[in-house]
């Protein structure tokens, strides 16, 4: 199987393509059918064609413009998904590809591409400036793909500031999600000083929550390739440190392995899915590696609510 | 802190170089936004710390290097308050004069003046360093005359000088180092003089070469060199208490500043005879007499005198060996010859030559007339008294006169035969001075004691009226109604007046004649001008006469021989070999050349002081001892004065001038140790640079 890298798709015209064209190859090969809703509540329009059921014929349509078109209902979601994209400036490093911060959002709006095309309820949370807070409740019209898409886009292409903490951001979602528990899905790079943003999640776990975390790094963060005598510039505040890469890289990433450790050990017990997502790697393998291990391709236990359609 | 290239101080500006390639290459670290910087400052804040460290130290001795670097170029000396060389190290030639005289021997806090020298010497040889050219004198003498880096040879040569009995001659040892230096091509030279500036070790003005400096270095730093020495040591006939009585002077002198009490023993062949203490003032000489009667059957006798010990032992004891006097065969000729014998003109000068008759008075006398003259050989005499004697023929005044010339001594008194113009016309070559007329202070034929003459002004340093104390009561005593009064001066050489009487006329004339010597008595030797012949020191005053015209005026062998010189020693005929044994058992032998056709050979090897006796061998190799060759020898008495003078007007620096009175600096040259430290620095950057490559490699 052949990925488009990230850097091909993010050239794409808009987010909504690439997150089409990031779903679909990642799905290439299977089979594809649409879902059937049995929800009462109308969705939209849609022009017969053979196969479909007559029963769902709008014949007021048919009585008003002699042409056959199909009532759609939406159908009842039977989970509750909560994006959650961190936006931080830490977000903002780019390397050699695509910053984190566009990565991540990608990776979400694929996310969000796929979990609505299921019909599944999609809210979406983006956090990092505490003063905006950026909120869409989740719902299942495929018409709130498109506000989803559109916001994650803006975010996307443009460099954000703050240093919201994850910890904050979720429990703003734990708040919101209180009622109705769901899918919780957060992408972000968990530089979060206040270290409670898995302690966070692994509340929202034990409340009932499914979690899902895309641990998103660069790959410079992960192997610090640096070599030439630099002063470091911290992106979530003034901190700046003159170093010699090659004096620090060895303590640096040992520092950077027990992290990463740390934080699958931290997710494991918690029950919490963990995908790291490098920024050099093909959304689709993150994605696919996602779910396989929903659909229990990897792992003892299929996961509910998302999977191939 | 002085420098010799002050302009290579500009250089210092390089120091800027490393501070601003560090500046530059701060300004272009790149600036990297890093989200994972917490990692950063979290897990390396220990190694970020070392690692500024690390680049400001390397930056420190960056800076020092280049500072070092120039300071390095431009020179640096110091000085510092030395007796060391002037500049330490570096190409140079210099000469130490070493003292190895007696006074080298002085102790001092119980090591020598000499060993406080080698010892200075061996450090200057260290801080002259090996690129000098260094020779090593004595001021005795010694030492090679040659400029020389090996200082292994330099360092035995040094070690290996030994005191030696000798004076110094620190002007003779300067004039050869300046000799050695002038054929150095070598810009700076320097003579250290390393001995205590004694006048007689340093003489003033020995200034040196305006192209060579000077350093005094005194081993007895600022001590004062007290010393009790035997200065001077003679020995004279002391006829009362004996034909073989001697009378032995010892001059002390105390040269300090403190009183002292002299102990001094007098040994007579090797046998402590006589013990005696004198007190000497600071810096008074005294003379202390001693008498001994010498055996009969000796010939020669060896006499000593020691002082108690004292810092220089050198001179605390002096040598000199008393023979027995020779014979000495004297013509009276009696121009006055009575029967009654008493008024006989030679009756007390016979008296007084041969006292109680003795046949050990050491005086063969013959009586004869001014006729009998012509048929005596003359040459079988040494000394002829014309006694009163009118004008002899002109043959025998011409005998006579030839005589002298030949080392006769003649010793004529006037008496009422003699007649002034006459003599002067007939006996002028025997007169030591001419006639002018006789002065009779009698009234009539009374004396008139209100106007008799006395002596007056004796030359009391000549050996005849040496043995007389500074008042002669025995000659002061006598009054003398006639004398001959004495006319203008004569041609005859060293014309000498030793006496005269209180009316100024002289009593008393010395002169020389050829090989010999005239001596002129301006009264009679009997009773008929004066009373002297009935006072004490009539004796005394005519057998030194006798015995000065005979050159036998004293009965010691007082030649003053000083260690370190030369001593000729009569040989007889046949002599072919002579062995001369030292005090310390040495043998010298002197043969050949040095010995046969000789009437004296030459000893050079006369090193030690004490007694030294030789022993002659003819062709058949008898060895005959010849203790009248014996001999003394003693240390110059000039080494006992160790007062020191200053050394300032003879001191010279470098650049010629004189040294100041403060304490002598020496200029040391710092760029050494300054190179030492730059090699330092940069070894410490290398390390330093080094560790931090392999301690922040990648691993």
């Amino acid at each position: 199987m052949a990925f488009l890298d990230p850097i091909a798709i993010s050239k794409l015209e808009s987010l909504a393509l690439r997150a089409k064209v990031i779903v679909e190859g990642a799905l290439t090969g299977s089979h594809r059918a649409k879902l059937r809703g049995s929800s009462v509540e109308f969705a939209e329009h849609k022009e017969y064609s053979q196969g479909d059921e007559v029963r769902h014929i709008d014949w007021k349509v048919l009585g008003k413009a002699d042409r056959y078109y199909i009532k759609q209902f939406e159908q009842e979601s039977e989970r509750t998904c909560y994006l959650v994209l961190d936006a931080s400036a830490s977000m903002n490093y780019v390397g050699k590809g695509l910053s984190k911060r566009e990565y991540a959002a990608h990776l979400i709006a694929a996310l969000a591409y796929l979990l609505v095309g299921q019909r599944d309820r999609v809210g979406l949370s983006i956090f990092g400036n505490p003063q905006e807070i950026r909120w869409v409740p989740p719902k299942a019209k495929p018409a709130h793909l498109r506000e989803l898409l559109t916001l994650l886009e803006e975010v996307s292409n443009t460099p954000q500031e703050g240093d919201e903490s994850l910890a904050a951001a979720l429990e703003r979602v734990a708040e919101r999600a209180r009622k109705r528990r769901g899918l919780v899905i957060v992408a972000s790079d968990l530089f979060d000083p206040s270290g409670k943003a898995l302690s966070v999640l692994s509340h929202l776990r034990a409340r009932g929550h499914d979690a899902v975390l895309f641990h998103t790094l660069d790959a410079d963060e992960l192997e610090f390739p640096f070599n030439e005598l630099s002063i470091f510039q911290s992106l979530e505040g003034d901190g700046r440190m003159l170093v010699d890469p090659s004096s620090v890289r060895r303590a640096y990433k040992a520092k950077m392995q027990a992290f990463l450790k740390d934080c699958e050990q931290q997710c494991l017990g918690a029950g919490i899915e963990y995908h790291r997502a490098r920024t050099d790697t093909p959304f689709e393998d993150v994605l696919l590696s996602f779910l396989a291990k929903r659909n229990g391709l990897v792992g003892s236990r299929p996961r509910e609510g998302l999977g191939a359609p | 802190m002085n420098f010799l290239s002050p302009l290579m101080l500009l250089g210092l500006v390089g120091a800027a170089i490393p501070i601003a390639v560090h500046l530059q290459g701060r300004r272009k670290a790149k600036v990297v936004p890093f989200a994972a910087l917490e990692f950063l400052l979290g897990t390396d804040k220990r190694l970020a710390k070392r690692l500024v460290f690390r680049q400001v130290l390397l930056l420190a001795f960056r800076v020092l290097i280049c500072v070092v670097a120039a300071l390095i170029l431009a020179r640096p000396y110091t000085s510092c308050a030395s007796e060391g060389p002037e500049v330490a190290r570096g190409p140079q030639a210099a000469v130490l004069i070493i003292d190895d005289s007696a006074a080298a021997s002085y102790k001092l806090e119980g090591r020598t003046l000499l060993s406080r020298s080698v010892e200075s010497a061996s450090q200057l040889l260290v801080q002259l360093g090996p690129e000098a050219d260094i020779a090593v004198l004595t001021t005795t003498g010694g030492g090679k005359e040659e400029l020389t880096r090996d200082h292994l040879g330099l360092r035995e040569s040094i070690t290996s000088i030994a005191p030696t009995a000798k004076r110094a001659h620190g002007e003779r040892a300067l004039e050869r180092a300046y000799s050695l230096l002038a054929g150095s091509g070598h810009e700076r030279k320097t003579v250290f003089l390393l001995l205590a500036p004694t006048k007689a070790a340093l003489p003033q003005d020995a200034k040196p070469p305006t192209d060579v400096s000077l350093r005094v270095l005194n081993p007895a730093g600022d001590a004062t060199l007290d010393n009790l020495a035997l200065t001077d040591l003679r020995v004279q006939a002391d006829s009362s208490i004996g034909s073989r009585g001697l009378q032995i002077v010892a001059s002390v002198t105390n040269f300090s500043d403190s009183p002292k009490v002299a102990q001094l023993s007098l040994l007579v062949d090797d046998e402590t005879v006589a013990r005696g203490e004198i007190g000497l003032g600071p810096h008074e000489s005294k003379n202390k007499r001693f008498s001994a009667n010498l055996s009969a059957e000796v010939r020669t006798t060896e006499i000593r005198v020691v002082v108690q010990d004292d810092a220089l032992a050198a001179d605390n004891v002096r040598f000199v060996v008393a023979n027995a006097r020779d014979q000495v065969s004297v013509l009276l000729v009696n121009g006055d010859a009575r029967s009654v014998r008493h008024e006989d003109e030679l009756f007390y000068l016979e008296a007084a030559l041969r006292p109680g008759d003795r046949s050990d008075s050491g005086t063969v006398i013959s009586r004869t007339t001014p006729d009998d003259l012509g048929k005596l050989t003359l040459a079988d005499y040494d000394v002829i008294v014309l006694a009163n004697v009118s004008i002899l023929p002109a043959d025998r005044v011409t005998a006579l006169s030839e005589w002298v010339q030949a080392g006769g001594g003649l010793f004529v008194s006037m008496g009422a035969n003699v007649d002034a113009d006459r003599y002067n016309r007939a006996m002028a070559p025997l007169l030591a001075q001419s006639l002018r007329s006789p002065l009779d202070l009698r009234r009539g034929r009374q004396r008139n004691p209100q106007a008799e003459l006395r002596l007056s002004k004796l030359e009391i340093e000549h050996p005849v009226f040496s043995i007389f104390a500074n008042d002669a009561p025995g000659l002061y005593g006598a009054t003398f109604w006639q004398v001959m009064l004495l006319g203008p001066t004569t041609s005859v050489n060293d014309r000498r007046v030793l006496a005269r009487f209180d009316n100024g006329s002289a009593a008393l004339v010395e002169a020389r004649q050829g090989a010999g010597t005239l001596m002129l008595f301006s009264s009679s030797l009997d009773r008929d001008w004066n009373d002297l012949a009935i006072h004490p020191g009539y004796l005394p005053f005519l057998q030194q006469s006798i015995r000065h015209l005979a050159s036998k005026p004293l009965q010691g062998n007082n030649q003053q021989i000083l260690v370190g010189n030369s001593v000729s020693i009569k040989t007889a005929a046949g002599d072919v070999r002579l062995e001369i044994d030292g005090p310390g058992r040495e043998r010298m032998v002197l043969e050949g050349e040095k010995v046969a056709g000789h009437k004296t050979a030459r000893l050079d090897g006369v090193n030690v002081p004490g007694i030294y006796h030789v022993a002659s061998a003819d062709s058949s190799g008898t060895l005959t001892p010849r203790p009248e060759a014996t001999f003394a020898a003693n240390i110059d008495s000039a080494v006992s004065d160790l007062t020191l003078g200053s050394t300032k007007s003879l001191e010279r620096d470098s650049a010629g001038a004189p040294v100041s009175d403060a304490t002598p600096t020496r200029r040391v040259e710092l760029w050494h140790a300054i190179a030492a430290l730059l090699l330092l620095l940069l070894l410490l950057e290398s390390g330093l640079s080094l560790i931090g490559r392999k301690q922040l490699a990648p691993r």
